[in-house]
């Protein structure tokens, strides 16, 4: 096989068929991505889970968690000590968990750290996490483990920590007399959620100097050019853009921490145990990790539950099964999607650290009801302090830190995964839709000029039947056509090609490429610069002034975006060079999906999915053709509006609030997809600038950019 | 002449005779092992809290090797981790072999001669050749002649034709043959009883060419060697099926028991120990069924039969002579040994 710019490539046969098929191709492809991820779903297309790790022993011991008692008091303490004394803060007990916890013989240490919210008007928030050691007696501490709970204060709207952390409790004073311990446990109370956690994490591993960022979480390998950083700019937004969570020191400290687990029960009443896995940037905790807790979930007899899949229902027949795992698995998906861990151990898993939240839920819950919940017999301190016990004495016994099994898998049972082998190739699949588009374009532009040297070329055939003779003496033709020679016949068409080959800028290609980037960049920046205008000037909260900022921007970009590849050139756009630009971005767009998916398969899968049919679609518009063409081009424009990043969001709140709400009329639903949408946006500009959440990263600089090119792409029209 | 012909024609006899015997059966009386002394080598390959029940296998042989007799200054016992100490261990400086606790295996007359680190694949080889640098301790030497019969116990986590020392490195198959040959080459053994409790123990031994070794294994090629329980006060698997029914049979020999080493190569049938034990009898020149288990787990200890009675009533009365001025020392000797193998060991 020739090089892809080889003259006579374009007549080898498979480029002939790719040129035929390439739309029917790329469309079976996408469809059976679709189908292919579906399909993981059943039995077949996935595996049990198993234990690679040899040192967990898992369940080998019996239990011996007696802290029933000592929970409850703990807990009825705990209550009457929030009625009493802190009705109507959001401060944390913190003199009593000290007290507690001193009381159990643990080191307690309390921690301080402060916010300076990025995008109020130097708003400042400060919190305290309190937390015991409780040191291994027969060795150093080298190692450590991590029991941890939120505190929820009274008003807080989610459900109270409160069980929570009384089984903690309850389990130090179990754990404090023992002598097998071979590491440390941590006993950690956080205030505000997941920054007091980030806070903790980031302070006990000494990251004192910024808060990581989007660019500090890609590690040494890019540190961001003071040249480049739109924030060095404007003065405004300076001040914030430098640290916006400072974690403050921790006075205590104990090993490298091994794994880590939350809890987050609000009754011991519970009646089953949600296991949630997700993380920042939807990273996950090694498989074994789940694994272990869901088979000691089991045998302490808690029912648990992953997403849709839950330890005690029996699907009735293999269809309610697949079923159940693919929901299980869009849920999954979903979670990992917006890349905002949904508990405080998401936060761990950047340090290294494999951890898992158990989150204790019951009927009524707002999570939702599994069937027959009511039925399941309910658990009790006893039964969550002896699961926590066997999952803890599991991971002492760990030898090194968890490595064997999977880091990247989706669960669509609590039994059952999809390891990263078998969910890839869907997300390859529409990737190489893309990349078979380019080619195909490819291709035909290299072919373009030699449309009229194939009808020669059957003339030549026709010819070839009839004599020796004159099929050489085409040849001969062929010949002088290819290297330039203008003939008598083809001098016109020789030389309109010179003409455009001379117009085929790549330079402006390359301008225009390069500045859509570049806005996308500054988008990625913009939110902070919104928000102070918008405080400044009109008043407005910052999500409001974000939302809308973004809306404007958009709004601009799109408008202007299409004469933006005129840039630099005074004549019409050439059919080449739009194509080119085509080819480009499909590429890019591949690229950028595959690699986000390595890291976040379920973002890239989910870009990839929505993103794919705009590219598909998108192509070179031919000045000319009839009224259905040019419906045609009117639809694929509306396709690519649609599929905008901002569109995309907002038109998600609407449909997840109409299901939400179904009741109410369409002007309250739009209202409430949009202050949805808002908060979306707001949350994920904040997760991004505190916890270094990737989400608003790619979707501005990665998804915006290429947004932009095919918008360009659809809206420019070309002579042929 | 006459001379001469006197002297060779016991000698022609004898090798008549062997020649005979190696065709049909030995006689009774050479069949008797004449080993001159009893060594043991007890090796575990394997650390990490989670092959707890590998220094089990291997104290429990050492106690019962002990307890048949042979001397810990003729044991070399290697443990490659310290499961006592370990800070998981519930039950501090103890080892267990069975879910009811009722010996701890790491008692208080237990001399670990290779431990940690130490035991690696070049000690190991160094240990059975001999090639050890002068300044070695004498409890790390195995200090065998040809006299010596030696039972070797290797238990740890092994594959098809190795196995695995410290979870860095291993010996193979080959490796130990070699190791063999080169003891018989250097008269360092007279028999060798080579057991093996690890997965695809047989695979150890298909490569022995040294004569005078009789070899089992816990499992053969292809097969993985089981746990037999788990002690869950502990938390860990207690013991290897194969060496817990081998410490079963042991128990109930004694010192002077008749019973055989074909009883012994039957100890754990497959209905018990889930893989089929493997036996390798055509290096050993005798036959497994007449040969007294005592030979490898007791040992020799120097006795003269006498036929004729010694009256020790009749002792000679010694006259005291007051007058003998020089002061002769009263002579010290050694009092006869305690037969501590006949006290019931009720512990």
């Amino acid at each position: 096989m020739g090089l892809l710019s080889d003259p006579e490539y374009g007549s080898a046969q498979w480029v002939r068929v790719l040129r035929k098929i390439h739309g029917l191709l790329s469309v079976l492809f996408y469809i059976g991505a679709i189908g292919w991820f579906v399909m993981l779903g059943n039995k077949t297309f996935n595996n049990e889970t198993y234990f690679s790790e040899n040192a967990l022993l898992p369940g080998l011991v019996t239990n011996e968690f007696n802290g029933e008692p000592a929970a409850k008091q703990f807990f009825n303490e705990f209550q009457e000590e929030l009625k009493d004394k802190y009705e109507d803060t959001d401060v944390m007990p913190v003199p009593w968990l000290v007290a507690k916890m001193s009381q159990l013989h643990l080191e307690v240490y309390t921690h301080n750290f402060t916010l300076n919210y990025p995008l109020g008007e130097g708003r400042v928030y400060t919190g305290t996490n309190v937390y015991g050691i409780l040191r291994a007696p027969r060795t150093s501490s080298l190692e450590a483990l991590v029991v941890s709970a939120p505190y929820r204060p009274p008003s807080s709207h989610q459900k109270s920590t409160a069980a929570g952390i009384a089984l903690m409790l309850a389990f130090a004073q179990f754990a404090r007399p023992q002598k097998y311990w071979a590491k440390d446990i941590i006993f950690l109370v956080t205030e505000h959620e997941q920054l007091g956690m980030q806070a903790w994490l980031e302070a006990y591993h000494g990251i004192q100097s910024d808060a990581e960022t989007f660019y500090t979480s890609l590690g040494s390998f890019w540190k961001p050019n003071p040249f480049l950083d739109l924030s060095t700019f404007g003065t405004l937004t300076k001040a914030d853009h430098e640290k916006c969570l400072n974690p403050g020191r921790l006075k205590g400290r104990s090993g490298s921490i091994q794994a880590a687990i939350n809890l987050e029960f609000d009754v011991p009443k519970i009646k089953y145990v949600e296991v949630k896995i997700e993380g920042l940037n939807g990273q996950l905790p090694n498989l074994d990790l789940v694994n272990l807790v869901h088979k000691l979930c089991v045998k302490s007899g808690v029912h648990h539950s992953y997403k849709n899949s839950y330890s005690w229902v029996r699907s009735r027949n293999k269809y309610d099964e697949w079923w159940n795992s693919v929901s299980t698995m869009l849920g999954m998906v979903t979670t990992q999607l917006a890349g905002v861990p949904n508990g405080n151990h998401g936060l761990f898993h950047r340090f290294g650290i494999e951890a898992v939240t158990l989150e204790g839920r019951g009927p009524g819950d707002p999570a939702g009801d599994p069937p027959q919940v009511n039925a399941l017999t309910s658990a009790n301190f006893y039964r969550l302090g002896a699961a926590l016990e066997t999952v803890l004495r599991s991971l002492n016994n760990l030898l090194e830190r968890f490595h064997q099994s999977y880091f990247f898998y989706l669960l669509p049972q609590t039994g059952r995964f999809v390891s990263i082998g078998q969910y890839m190739p869907s997300l390859c699949l529409i990737s190489a839709a893309m990349l078979i588009k380019s080619l195909a374009l490819w291709v035909s532009l290299q072919k373009e000029d030699k449309t009229n040297k194939n009808e020669k070329s059957k003339k030549g055939d026709k010819s070839k039947v009839s004599g020796d003779d004159s099929s050489t003496e085409v040849e001969e033709k062929d010949k002088a056509a290819a290297s330039k020679v203008p003939g008598a016949k083809k001098s016109k068409g020789v030389a309109q090609r010179k003409k455009s080959e001379e117009t085929l800028s790549v330079v402006n290609v390359g301008l225009n490429y390069f500045l859509v980037h570049l806005l996308g960049y500054a988008v990625m920046n913009s939110p902070l610069l919104f928000s102070q205008i918008g405080s400044k000037y009109y008043n407005l909260p910052s999500e409001v002034s974000v939302y809308y900022g973004l809306a404007i921007t958009s709004a601009v970009l799109t408008l202007l975006s299409p004469f933006m590849m005129r840039v630099l050139r005074s004549g019409p756009m050439h059919y080449e060079e739009v194509a080119l630009v085509n080819i480009l971005v499909l590429i890019e767009l591949a690229t950028i999906c595959l690699s986000v998916g390595m890291h976040n398969f379920s973002l890239g899968f989910v870009m990839a999915t929505l993103l794919a049919p705009v590219a598909l679609v998108s192509g070179v518009n031919v000045r000319g053709g009839g009224k259905i063409r040019s419906i045609l081009v009117q639809f694929k424009r509306l396709l690519c509006i649609i599929s905008h990043p901002l569109c995309l969001v907002t038109l998600g709140m609407i449909i997840y609030s109409k299901i939400l709400f179904p009741e109410e009329s369409n002007m309250h639903i739009i209202g409430r997809g949009r202050d949805a949408a808002m908060q979306a946006i707001m949350y994920s500009v904040v997760d991004s600038l505190i916890y270094g959440n990737w989400l608003f990263n790619v979707a501005t600089s990665l998804v915006l950019p290429t947004w932009i090119i095919f918008w360009q792409i659809n809206c420019s029209s070309v002579d042929k | 002449m006459f001379i001469s012909m006197h002297t060779w024609f016991p000698i022609f006899i004898v090798i008549l005779n062997s020649l005979y015997c190696t065709a049909i059966e030995i006689p009774k009386k050479f069949q008797n092992s004449n080993h001159t002394n009893n060594w043991a080598v007890l090796v575990d390959t394997s650390r990490f809290w989670f092959n707890y029940r590998h220094v089990a296998n291997v104290l429990s042989i050492y106690r019962s090797v002990k307890r048949l007799g042979i001397p810990d200054s003729q044991i070399i016992l290697m443990i490659s981790d310290d499961m006592a100490c370990n800070p998981r261990n519930p039950r501090p400086a103890t080892i267990f072999n069975n879910a009811h606790e009722q010996i701890n295996v790491y008692g208080d007359d237990v001399e670990v001669d290779y431990r940690g680190y130490e035991v690696s694949v070049e000690n190991f080889v160094r240990l059975l050749t001999g090639r050890l640098s002068p300044d070695t301790p004498r409890s790390k030497r195995l200090l065998t002649d040809e006299g010596s019969n030696i039972l070797i116990y290797l238990t740890g986590h092994g594959g098809d034709g190795f196995l695995k020392f410290q979870d860095s490195e291993e010996v193979t198959s080959q490796e130990l043959a070699d190791a063999l040959e080169q003891m018989w080459q250097k008269r360092r053994y007279n028999e060798i009883f080579f057991i093996i409790d690890t997965c695809q123990a047989s695979s150890m031994y298909e490569k022995f060419y040294s004569p005078n070794i009789l070899a089992t294994a816990s499992s053969l090629v292809g097969e993985d060697s089981l746990s037999h329980h788990v002690d869950s006060a502990i938390g860990v698997y207690i013991i290897d099926r194969y060496t817990y029914y081998v410490l079963e049979f042991l128990e109930n020999v004694h010192p002077n028991s008749q019973r055989t080493m074909t009883e012994f190569l039957a100890v754990c049938p497959k209905s018990a120990c889930l893989s089929t034990v493997g036996v390798r009898r055509d290096l050993f020149n005798r036959d497994p069924s007449k040969v007294p288990i005592t030979d490898f787990f007791g040992s020799v200890r120097p006795v003269q039969v006498t036929t004729n009675p010694i009256n020790i009533l009749d002792t000679p009365q010694r006259k005291r002579k007051n007058e003998n001025k020089t002061k002769v020392q009263e002579k010290m000797g050694y009092l006869p040994q305690f037969p501590v193998h006949l006290v019931p060991n009720d512990k």
